[in-house]
């Protein structure tokens, strides 16, 4: 037992190093829209900012994100702020509308970096423009914090001069295969329901000599799951397969129950295989921690466009 | 009796059932993985040769901000316009990557010169041309990098096993990464 702890702690350690090098030091998630990793903006301005940059979100659905790092760890910032930004996904799914304006404090770098759908809205020329004239002056007096709030400022008003209309976005097709829309987490739900409905059916099915509820039973299932799919040939195997499993299980389960029975043992739920022997089927609880902190940005990619400056 | 050889034999057919199903599923969704990959590929391709055409399009204003007071460079320019014109007229996806590359190192050598007029550098018009072409230079290194990432899932699956044997069967092959021509490898970083 011991030695296959210290087998356990030994490949764990091999494994973690490795792992640690692909994350690449990438801060982990955002905080809100203003990320102060590098602590260079005073929480008497980070609040206010913040607050506006979320007002900007609301008013044009652009995700204008700030991030300060102490160092990118030999990263160039063009390669760590096109990782970042896919990382966090800045900008709404499918319509790539993020800009990231990232200041590293070691490498006294500053970068703009454009979403997808951002590119003709905030062109390369004009983002290295925003960064000479209204970013750069007052890094290079040590004012990291203003030169980024001036930046950001010229950002979103840039944006808002530009022709960019909230409503223009590139939506995602609707799959057409799906008879009704359902999303792919509710059909897990749906399905993890019918496994479930099925596991207790099972118990009733055993009690009957019958085969044909276990039948029924399958090929009702099989239906439903092929009408979810939408795939044609599904929606006749589907059900005609599990209809046989079912009949075939019922069968089994019965005579199973029958001999249980005969032989004096428990045919209780709790008791026999179906219950798992008494250690519990675990809740549902836990999750994934809502409420709270920032809910995260929509999704959004970027190309590498935009501009970068050393200060 | 009798039942107990029914509920073998249904046992039985319920494995071969099975495995037979689950033989199937597995091979539909390697090759539509397949197909789905390669796809990715060729779509990841047309993203890079669409910031390729962006460079393309971005020399001629280069070079026409920059021409009066490089007297001494016309080798650069001769250069560029040369690779220019081969990108136009090739067909083929390969022809267009061997002229792509071929760019790199005329135009790296370009934004040498420009960085070593500051009086250059100071205008605004070129300081706008050399951020349009920078932020070309580093979309491209972006696409690319994400083109050979997706030739990567492809090649593992396309090389492991089981896959590999699905793979075979509907002749999918490995596909090439995207390698820059020596001299030229990665994009040339304008620094202001």
């Amino acid at each position: 037992m011991k030695r296959l702890l210290l087998l356990l702690v030994a490949s764990l350690a091999t494994f973690l190093p490795t792992s640690l090098a692909l994350a690449d030091q990438l801060p982990p998630k955002p905080v809100g829209y203003v990320n102060d990793f590098a602590d260079v903006i005073t929480s008497d301005i980070e609040a206010p900012f913040e607050d506006a940059l979320r007002l900007f979100e609301e008013e044009t659905t652009v995700e204008l994100v700030v991030v300060t790092v102490p160092d990118l760890g030999g990263a160039p910032i063009e390669d760590y702020a096109v990782r970042l930004f896919s990382d966090w996904g800045i900008g709404k799914k499918g319509v790539d509308n993020g800009v990231l304006l990232i200041l590293t404090v070691d490498e006294r770098r500053v970068r703009i970096e454009v979403g997808y759908g951002m590119e003709p809205y905030l062109t390369d020329g004009q983002a290295g423009r925003i960064l000479d004239n209204d970013v750069l002056p007052d890094l290079k007096q040590g004012n990291y914090a203003l030169g980024l709030l001036k930046g950001a400022q010229k950002i979103a008003e840039t944006i808002k001069g530009s022709d960019y209309q909230p409503g223009s976005v590139r939506s995602k097709p609707v799959a057409q295969t799906m008879p009704f829309p359902v999303h792919g987490d509710a059909r897990t739900w749906v399905f993890l329901a019918l496994a479930a409905a099925s596991l207790y059916a099972v118990s009733f099915m055993a009690r009957s000599r019958s085969f044909w509820f276990g039948g029924l039973w399958g090929a009702g299932a099989g239906g439903l799951l092929g009408w979810m799919l939408g795939i044609t040939w599904m929606l006749i195997a589907l059900p005609i397969g599990l209809g046989i499993l079912g009949l075939l299980m019922d069968a089994m389960l019965s005579s199973a129950y029958q001999y249980q029975k005969k032989s004096g043992k428990s045919t209780l739920w709790r008791q026999s295989w179906g219950g798992f022997s008494g250690t519990g089927r675990g809740g549902w609880s836990g999750g994934k921690g809502f409420g709270g902190g920032f809910g995260g940005f929509g999704g959004g990619r970027s190309g590498g466009g935009g501009a970068s400056r050393g200060f | 009796m009798g039942k107990l050889i029914a509920i073998v034999v249904g046992a039985i057919v319920l494995v071969i059932l099975l495995v037979g199903l689950s033989f199937g599923l597995y091979v539909r969704s390697t090759y539509n993985g397949l197909v789905e990959q390669s796809q990715a590929i060729d779509a990841q391709w047309a993203q890079v040769e669409t910031q390729y055409q962006r460079r393309f399009d971005l020399i001629p204003n280069l070079v026409e901000a920059t021409k009066g007071i490089f007297q001494q460079e016309q080798t650069v320019f001769g250069q560029l316009a040369d690779a220019r014109t081969k990108y136009a007229g090739a067909t083929s996806p390969d022809q267009r990557a061997d002229a792509a590359t071929q760019v790199e190192s005329a135009l790296a050598r370009l934004l040498v010169i420009v960085e070593n007029y500051p009086d250059l550098r100071s205008q605004i018009n070129v300081t706008q041309l050399m951020d349009e072409l920078a932020g070309t230079e580093n979309r491209i290194s972006v696409e690319r990098q994400r083109f050979n990432e997706r030739v990567l899932t492809y090649n593992n699956t396309v090389k492991r096993f089981p896959s590999n044997v699905v793979a075979s069967w509907f002749n999918y092959d490995q596909r090439a990464y995207f390698r820059a021509a020596s001299g030229a490898d990665g994009a040339p970083k304008v620094q202001f």
